[in-house]
This record gives C-alpha cells, sequence and structure tokens, in this order.
C-alpha cells in the first residue's frame, strides 16, 4: 500500500516530502475493515472466556482457554440465520452453558410499525475438546433471558409477556436440542413454563423487568390494561406498587408538546432504591443516558453517546455502567465506557486512555478488560492474578500500526469554552498540513478522544486533524449543547474557525497548507468555511452535505415529530427561508475559491442525494473546479468496508493534490 | 410503455391515468403539465391529490383550515419506473394520501404537511418530483416520499423531453418555495 501511494504522488507530479510520519501510512482498506473481536465474556470459575468474533459480517462465538489463551470456534451464527443478524446479549448460565440471545434485524413498515427485531435465546454447551460436537439447545418459547443466575448450576430466568407476564425460572437440561423435532411424548422447553417455576408476575405486557445482581425482581415497565404505561415496583407477594405513569398515546397525538423536555423511559435498574438508567424519547435520536429516581424525581445526565442511537445497557456487578449498546449501520455494537479507577490498578500495554473492566470472576482473581486510545483500536486482555495476556483485538490489521499524538484545548467563543482535539503525526521535520474536520449532526453528537478511524487513516497520511465540538455539542455540558440551537451557519462556524485560527497559531503545523473535510453537518461545515474564509484554505471536501437547508427541512421522509425538532434546532422553511437561504451553501458557489470534493450515496435517506446534485450544477454553472464522487449504493454512511475505502482512497488524492 | 387516457368521474374524485412523455396529451383550457417520476413497487400503488382552495403564495400550512376541491386519484399499477405526464389544471395541489398495498400489508400514508403539495403553472412542465415506494419483501419494510429531485434529474429529463421543452418551458412544480431552479437559470 505504502508502494501504491508513492505511486500516486508521482502521478499526480507532487512533491511529497511534507508527508512525513513515524510509520508508513497503513492501507485504508484495513481502517474500514470489519470489526474482529468485539465482546468478551468470562465463565464464573474464570477459566473459560466465550467471545464474540465476525467473519464475514456474521458473528461467531469463541472459546478461549484464559490460562494458556488456546482459541477453538464455538458456534457460527451464518449456520442458523440468514438474516441480518446480532448477539444482544452473552451471559454464562454456568461453567458449562452459555445462552445467546439473538436478534435478527427486520425492518417495519415506516410510520406505522416500528422495525422488528426477532429475538431467539439458544444454550451452548461447552465442548470437552476442539473435534467434539457443540450440543445447542434452544427455548421456543417467546421471550427472553433476564438473568444467567451463574451461582445456580443449570437455571436462569426467562421472562415471558402477555396478557400478565411472568418470570420462571428455567433449567438447561430440560429444554430440547435447536431444530429437532418434538414428539409427542415431550413438551415445549420441557414443560417448564409452570406456575411452580414462577418466580414474579405482573398484569400487562412487560417490555422490561428490572433486577438486582442476584437475580431478585425489582420492577416491571408494562402497559396495563388501561393502555397507560407503568412502571411498577414488585413488592414480596402485595399487589405491584406502580412508580409513575406514561400516557404515550396522548403524548403522540399532541404535536405542539415541548419536544425539549425529556420524556424519560426506564432501562436498568441502578441498585438504589426506586433509582433507574433512563433514556429520553423526545431526544433526536437516543444518545443519554440519565439517572431517574422516580420517587424524588431527581435526575442527572450519567453518560452521552458520541454518535449513536443507545438500545441497551451493559452494567457491572456494582450496576455502574460499563458499556453501552449501540446501533451503527443497523447493527448493534457495543461501546465500552472509560472507568478512570481502573487505569491506577493494571497495568496494559499502550497506556490507554480508555480502560474498562469487562467482566470480572466473583472474586477478581481473573478480569477481563477492554482498552483503547486515539491511536489505538480496541483490545482485550486477561488478568490472571499479577499476569496480563492479550485476548484479541478489534481490528488485528493495525494493531500497533499507528502512532499519533492528542492535544486537547478549548478556545473561547462569545463567551462559551469550546472544546477541540487535534492528533498530529510523531516525529514531524517540518510543520504539518492541517485537515479541519467537523463532526456531522450537527447537535447532540460529539467527536470523543478514543480512537476514530478516519482521524487516523488521515495522521497516518502524514496530516494533523482538527476536530471541534462546537456549540451543539454533546458529551460535555447541558450548555455548550443548549447553544446550539439555530446557530448551523453561524457560531457553530465561528467555533470552528476560531478553535482553527489557535491551532495555526502552533509551530508544529503549516498555516498555509489547510483544508476542510467532514461528512453530513460536517460536510456542509466544510463548504461554509471555504466560503467564509477564502485566503485560509486550499480545498474543501464534503461527503453527504447539506447544500441546500430549506431542502433539507422540507424531506417528505421526516416524521411529524422531527419536523417539530427541526424547526426548533434548525429552523423553519416557511418563515424562516430567506434568512436559511443566506447560510447555504448552494447560494454561494460563486464565493468559492478553492478546490472542492462533493461526494454522496445515492440512496441516502437523510440528507437526498439532490444536495449533491444541485451543488454540482451551481459549481458548474459558476465554472468552480470540483472533483465529483457517487455511489449508487451509498447511503448517509459507508454500509460496508469496500464502499468506504474507495472513497477515503479518491478523498486522499484530492486533499494529496490540493493541500 | 402506453398508458390509456381516461379523465372518469367516481363520485367527487376524478381517476386519472398517467401518459408516457412520448405520448404526451393536448392540453385543454386552463390546463398546463404536471411531469413526475415514478418509482415504485408493490402490488397496487396509487396517490390521490386534491385542489387547494387557497391562493398560491402562503406557505403557511394547517391542515385543519386547508380547503380542498376536487380530488383526483391516480393509479400507479404496473407503471414502470420513469417519467409521466399529467395534463391538470393550473393551481396548488395537495397529495393527501399515498397507498402503497405491500402483500399482507394494506399500507397507506397519510401525507397532511407541505412537503406533500405541489403547484402547477401556464405553459410550463412541472416537475413535482420523484414519487418512489421503496419496499423488501424478505423484511415488510416500506418506504413512501416524494423526493424533490430536480437537479439529479435534470439530464435525463432535458433529454427525453426534447420536443415538449421546444414549446413550454421546464419547472419546479413543487409547491412550497424553493428557489433553486430561478438562482440557477438566473444571472
Amino acid at each position: 500500500m505504502h508502494k501504491s501511494i508513492s505511486i500516486l504522488f508521482l502521478c499526480f507530479g507532487l512533491v511529497n516530502s511534507f508527508i512525513v510520519s513515524a510509520k508508513t501510512p497503513v492501507a485504508t482498506e484495513h481502517f474500514f475493515a470489519e470489526p474482529d473481536m468485539v465482546v468478551a465474556k468470562l465463565s464464573p470459575d474464570g477459566n473459560s472466556i466465550a467471545t464474540i468474533r465476525f467473519t464475514n459480517d456474521k458473528p461467531q462465538i469463541w472459546l478461549i482457554d484464559s490460562a494458556t489463551k488456546q482459541a477453538t470456534l464455538w458456534f457460527d451464527v451464518a449456520e442458523f440465520s440468514k438474516r441480518q443478524a446480532s448477539i444482544k446479549q452473552l451471559a454464562w448460565i454456568d461453567n458449562q452453558y452459555i445462552a445467546a440471545q439473538f436478534v435478527e434485524i427486520k425492518k417495519g413498515v415506516e410510520g406505522l410499525l416500528d422495525t422488528k427485531a426477532v429475538q431467539r435465546l439458544i444454550l451452548l454447551n461447552k465442548p470437552v475438546n476442539n473435534t467434539a460436537q457443540v450440543e445447542v439447545l434452544s427455548v421456543t418459547t417467546k421471550g427472553s433471558m433476564v438473568h444467567p443466575l451463574p451461582e445456580q448450576k443449570h437455571q436462569f430466568l426467562y421472562a415471558k409477556s402477555g396478557l400478565v407476564s411472568k418470570i420462571y425460572r428455567l433449567n438447561v437440561n430440560k429444554l430440547s436440542v435447536f431444530g429437532k423435532k418434538l414428539n409427542k411424548l415431550h413438551k415445549i422447553d420441557g414443560g417448564q413454563f409452570k406456575k411452580s417455576n414462577e418466580v414474579a408476575s405482573i398484569k400487562g405486557w412487560v417490555t422490561r423487568w428490572f433486577l438486582d445482581s442476584n437475580g431478585q425482581s425489582i420492577a416491571a415497565f408494562h402497559l396495563n390494561h388501561q393502555g397507560e404505561w407503568n412502571l411498577s415496583k414488585l413488592v414480596d407477594k402485595a399487589e405491584p406498587q406502580v412508580l409513575h405513569t406514561w400516557d404515550f398515546a396522548n403524548i403522540t397525538k399532541n404535536k405542539s408538546s415541548d419536544i425539549t423536555s425529556p420524556e424519560l423511559v426506564p432501562i436498568a435498574y441502578t441498585g438504589e432504591e426506586d433509582s433507574f438508567y433512563c433514556l429520553d424519547l423526545n431526544e433526536d435520536e437516543q444518545r443519554t443516558i440519565y439517572k431517574v429516581n422516580f420517587t424524588t424525581y431527581s435526575e442527572a445526565i450519567v453518560y452521552q453517546s458520541d454518535a449513536y442511537k443507545v438500545i441497551d445497557i451493559d452494567l457491572s456487578e456494582d450496576n455502574k455502567l460499563s458499556a453501552i449498546k449501540v446501533i451503527n449501520n443497523g447493527r448493534i455494537e457495543t461501546v465500552y465506557i472509560d472507568n478512570n479507577r481502573l487505569k491506577q490498578h493494571v497495568d496494559l500495554p499502550n497506556n490507554p486512555s480508555l480502560v474498562a473492566q469487562v467482566d470480572a470472576t466473583k472474586d477478581n482473581s481473573v478480569r477481563v478488560y477492554y482498552s483503547e486510545n486515539h491511536d489505538q483500536p480496541g483490545e482485550f486482555y486477561v488478568q490472571r492474578q499479577a499476569e496480563v495476556g492479550f485476548l484479541g483485538a478489534m481490528y488485528p490489521n493495525i494493531k500497533d500500526q499507528l502512532g499519533s499524538e492528542l492535544v486537547e484545548q478549548t478556545v473561547t467563543v462569545e463567551g462559551l469554552e469550546i472544546p477541540f482535539l487535534l492528533n498530529l503525526p510523531l516525529s514531524q521535520k517540518s510543520p504539518v498540513p492541517l485537515i479541519i474536520m467537523p463532526h456531522g449532526g450537527p447537535i447532540g453528537v460529539f467527536d470523543n478522544r478514543y480512537y476514530n478511524p478516519i482521524t487516523q487513516l488521515l495522521v497516518s497520511n502524514g496530516y494533523a486533524v482538527l476536530q471541534v465540538n462546537f456549540r451543539g455539542s454533546s458529551g460535555y455540558s447541558t450548555e455548550l449543547k443548549d447553544a446550539g440551537k439555530k446557530q448551523f451557519g453561524d457560531l457553530m462556524l465561528k467555533d470552528i474557525y476560531q478553535a482553527s485560527e489557535q491551532v495555526l497559531a502552533m509551530k508544529r503545523i503549516d498555516k498555509n497548507r489547510v483544508c476542510t473535510f467532514g461528512m453530513s453537518y460536517g460536510g456542509y461545515a466544510a463548504l461554509m468555511l471555504a466560503i467564509q474564509h477564502p485566503k485560509r484554505y486550499k480545498c474543501a471536501a464534503s461527503f453527504a452535505g447539506v447544500s441546500d437547508i430549506n431542502l433539507l427541512l422540507d424531506n417528505t421522509n421526516v416524521s411529524d415529530k422531527q419536523r417539530l425538532w427541526l424547526k426548533e434546532y434548525i429552523g423553519d422553511s416557511v418563515t424562516e427561508y430567506d434568512r436559511l437561504k443566506a447560510i447555504s451553501p448552494l447560494y454561494l458557489a460563486d464565493k468559492i475559491p478553492v478546490p472542492v470534493f462533493i461526494g454522496h450515496g445515492s440512496k441516502d435517506e437523510v440528507v437526498d442525494v439532490e444536495h449533491a446534485f444541485r451543488m454540482k450544477l451551481m459549481l458548474e454553472k459558476h465554472q468552480k473546479p470540483f472533483t465529483w464522487y457517487i455511489n449508487p449504493e451509498g447511503e448517509h454512511s459507508f454500509a460496508d468496508s469496500k464502499q468506504a475505502s474507495q472513497y477515503f482512497e479518491r478523498l486522499l488524492e484530492f486533499l494529496h493534490t490540493n493541500i | 410503455m402506453l398508458i390509456v387516457s381516461s379523465q372518469l368521474a367516481v363520485g367527487q374524485e376524478n381517476t386519472l391515468t398517467l401518459f408516457d412523455i412520448e405520448q404526451a396529451p393536448i392540453l385543454a383550457k386552463n390546463q398546463a403539465y404536471l411531469l413526475v417520476r415514478v418509482d415504485v413497487s408493490g402490488i397496487a400503488p396509487s396517490f390521490n391529490f386534491a385542489h387547494i382552495l387557497k391562493k398560491k403564495g402562503s406557505y403557511a400550512f394547517d391542515s385543519d383550515k386547508q380547503k380542498l376541491g376536487e380530488k383526483y386519484a391516480v393509479s400507479l399499477k404496473g407503471v414502470k419506473t420513469g417519467f409521466y405526464l399529467l395534463a391538470i389544471k393550473t393551481g396548488h395541489y395537495q397529495i393527501t394520501r399515498v397507498n402503497a398495498p405491500f402483500y399482507n400489508l394494506p399500507y397507506w400514508r397519510p401525507t397532511n404537511n407541505v412537503s406533500w403539495q405541489f403547484s402547477i403553472s401556464a405553459n410550463k412542465i412541472n416537475f413535482i418530483g420523484e414519487l418512489n415506494i421503496a419496499n423488501e419483501r424478505g423484511s415488510d419494510y416500506i418506504s413512501v416520499n416524494l423526493f424533490n429531485r430536480f437537479a439529479t434529474y435534470q439530464a435525463t429529463m432535458s433529454e427525453q423531453l426534447t420536443l415538449l421543452l421546444e414549446q413550454y418551458a421546464l419547472v419546479n412544480g413543487k409547491g412550497i418555495r424553493d428557489d433553486f431552479v430561478e438562482e440557477l437559470e438566473g444571472n
């Protein structure tokens, strides 16, 4: 790959002496490859680790001996499902069996039914050796596992919803082999869904049960017979006590309801009485996790996802957040959460900025850790006593291949502290060119200090990369996020510009070689910065960028609720048409002073491909130089590694030529 | 593809049939061309629209106050992906519903907001956008949209409408304010 990059430079007649990096540029495709290892779960005795790894976009479960690190393929999902399937939950039932909750994604009907997620629980018996046949059992009755009861051999808790919803204690030994037809003498699931196995029960359809770490039922979120949603506390054998009621039917009908006030619904128990982790249904996409006490109604934000919609969370033994489950490109992914205290107790390679404890035995003698750094994608380690061993990496092809310096600073703009991140190549012999890369969103999204493949691809190719968490960004403070309201083309851009000016004052940055690049809102900002500051930048690149704000707002793909949100945070294309037109790059195309790169996916359902075509026609009208890239199968982000690699190769070519 | 023209009154609703662009209907008095790109799938899709009894110029929308006049229905059954014409009276219109029955799902989408309005100006070919019904049999997924894609299809429309463009100008027929074409063609 290094060779092909060099050839590329020669073809374009460039002097590439400024591309000085400590390490050889890593092949672009490696940055966008499918992840390898994504989850690791420790058996109760600490002797085995079950990991989820991906092969050809399908998950597999591998078994690793925690002492010898010997790995054996345990289960291949591709043999069980032809659909897009994920493993939502993986939990050891005891030292012999592991339970895997599969989710098959089936899209629903837009505006009528939600996307359907079909779930299925299977249980795998640990093979005695590499060649042994793996026994796969399953629960046929619809429902989900709510607690693995790892201390109780062969037993786990399974919930079934209906007019009356119940939790049952099931025994693995009574379940049937997956896919095997039962004869008349065998009962479904061993006839275990009976009164004597009930451990909790409540009237109405339960969507979430809340249990403590010992498997004790605490509360349930359920639809009652009056059509209301209740959070009910379970009190031994007494009637459940309603903690809070939601009337979603009326909220939906009332279009003018205040969408800026959170509508918090519980997703997990915090371990403290009447206190739950919650998501906000009024958020554009659920990225913020709150901790709410439904007796005192105190609430606090405990975590914000940088970009993706949160659908579930993982808790540690002491009920602290250890990971979140997010939807990225339709696939469920696990994002680990940094636990700063751990860094003092475990010495992991490369001094990672993110360390999370993924799992541990009850006596803490064996632990599994996840680590990540701005220039190192996720890795898993196992610690037995004092010895730390490597288990696997999310992206093995770039393990130890990257190296950059991360600088975190702030700049004050109009009285507000604006945080920014600057990634610099190591061992520079001369000032390096800079890419200003604003994030998408723009509201409620942010760039974090951890690994970002696009940033590291650019750094690997010799560029410094600036990411500004301009007003409207989440992850820092409510003040910063709220300050972004209706600042789409105003103070958000000023924040980015002021941060870049501060960075350009550094001797290590070549202020004469600066380009902008972004995706979605970032693409919009990239073009607008070039328009507003014609002498500062050498080029601008926009992928899936907004070129006409009014066109974005008038999309028929937007629901009534989203329309209200857009009016509140961006503007109203009816009453504010002229203001929004004045800050749309489409109508300022004659002022673009530098070469631009317009890229888009034809199947983009967020920012329609029309934005790119309009920009193209306007650039042609004004005889402005531009590079054009349309992916007929492309969506708002890259569907696969091939699409991403293809685009970023073109982007690198554009940057190398024009910066 | 030959599509037979008819305009039959069914109660208060007129049933219209799309014309291939090579067989443009002759315009009657007060009529102009509606041009739509259709990209639909499903068993028997169709859409309904109605004349808005209100002067063009105000884009504010209130579904409760909106007064609708003559109503129309257009079948899209068997219509291949491409551009089609209708000859209809000049004025401002609201698409009121898109029907997209799909196997066991009798689905229709209400469309009572400004994004589903279009405008027909005299002596023009009014491109109202791309009516798109996308579905996936394997996953019961349906998405219904009217995409404002004048720029996306400008080159194709110019190529296919050659003869008609000698007589009539092509304009964006979206019912909401959109200055793009004006700015593109202006000095």
